[in-house]
């Protein structure tokens, strides 16, 4: 009876721990006793293991922190974009509604002071829609700065 | 469970090995630990992180690849440590055994060669080999053993080259 064939189609994964308990034995009674097959089983161990000695580059610590910088820069932008707007439109509001209501302030000054603040919201709105815009259209937006 | 700082650096060296430049691997990391940030969510429903990550850096790194156009065809080298053995003899053919390997890794094809270091030097499971490769477990197996045995026969060739 020769499974040879059968057995080295199994003998990466009875390395690797991959095999089942019934498969496993099977492939250490045949390693037991056939010499080519298990000539090839330690020919991939020492593959295996010399392939675990290569040196390939890692990243130097300041390299590393580069990466990290970016990675945070990346995830908590959005995060500080929301809080800086959120908190413009609650301060705006509450400037707003408290103007209306002081009676100290007559009508010249309320459509003043409000014609200013309803302008710089709109100029922020047009600068911020221009800037979307040209986002989407911008070609270099993934080069990092 | 690995710390973020081990896989992202183990990441680094899977996507110097699919590219073989520094720049290129150090972003498609960036954007890599940038996208499982984002969907961290959906990978605490039982998805297992490193798999994920090794496959979203995978995607980055096939992106820069396509966007080269040309397929870099620098070999594997990088420069040998600077350790020296006890035995100056024994030193010299363990160098020279690891160039024979890094040589014969170089020269599988890009299918192969990342398969065996998926496996053999990052470690990683068949179950997260499928994850990353987007193939079935049984794949996994088949292609991992015609990979080693591809190495193999390269490999033999290289340290018995008259017989």
């Amino acid at each position: 009876m020769n499974n040879c064939p059968i057995i080295r189609e199994m003998l990466s994964a009875y390395l690797d721990g991959e095999l089942t308990q019934q498969e496993s034995q099977k492939v250490t009674v045949h390693l037991r006793d056939c010499d080519a097959c298990r000539l090839v089983y330690e020919d991939f161990r020492r593959l295996r293991d010399d392939i675990k000695q290569l040196e390939f580059p890692e990243p130097t610590d300041e390299q590393w922190r580069t990466i990290m910088g970016g990675f945070a820069f990346k995830t908590t932008r959005g995060i500080g974009w929301l809080l800086w707007v959120g908190g413009a439109v609650v301060l705006v509001a509450y400037g707003l509604f408290e103007l209306i209501r002081d009676p100290s302030i007559n009508v010249i000054e309320h459509v003043g002071i409000l014609a200013l603040i309803l302008g710089s919201v709109l100029l922020f709105l047009t600068v911020l829609i221009e800037r979307i815009g040209s986002y989407k259209t911008d070609r270099y937006k993934d080069v990092e700065k | 469970m690995q710390t973020l700082e081990a896989v992202g650096r183990r990441g680094f060296t899977y996507a110097w090995q699919m590219l073989r430049n520094h720049d290129d691997a150090l972003d498609a990391v960036q954007t890599a630990l940038t996208a499982v940030w984002q969907h961290r969510r959906r990978l605490q429903k039982g998805r297992d992180p490193r798999g994920w990550f090794y496959r979203v850096l995978r995607n980055k790194c096939v992106d820069v690849m396509r966007s080269r156009r040309v397929r870099t065809s620098v070999a594997l080298e990088v420069d040998p440590p600077d350790r020296t053995d006890a035995d100056p003899a024994r030193d010299a053919d363990r160098r020279e055994q690891l160039a024979h390997l890094r040589q014969a890794l170089a020269e599988l094809p890009d299918e192969m060669r990342e398969i065996v270091l998926l496996r053999d030097f990052h470690d990683l499971p068949y179950a997260e080999i499928a994850t990353v490769l987007d193939i079935p477990p049984g794949t996994v197996m088949s292609r991992l053993h015609r990979a080693r045995l591809a190495l193999r026969k390269r490999l033999l060739a290289k340290e018995q080259p008259d017989e």
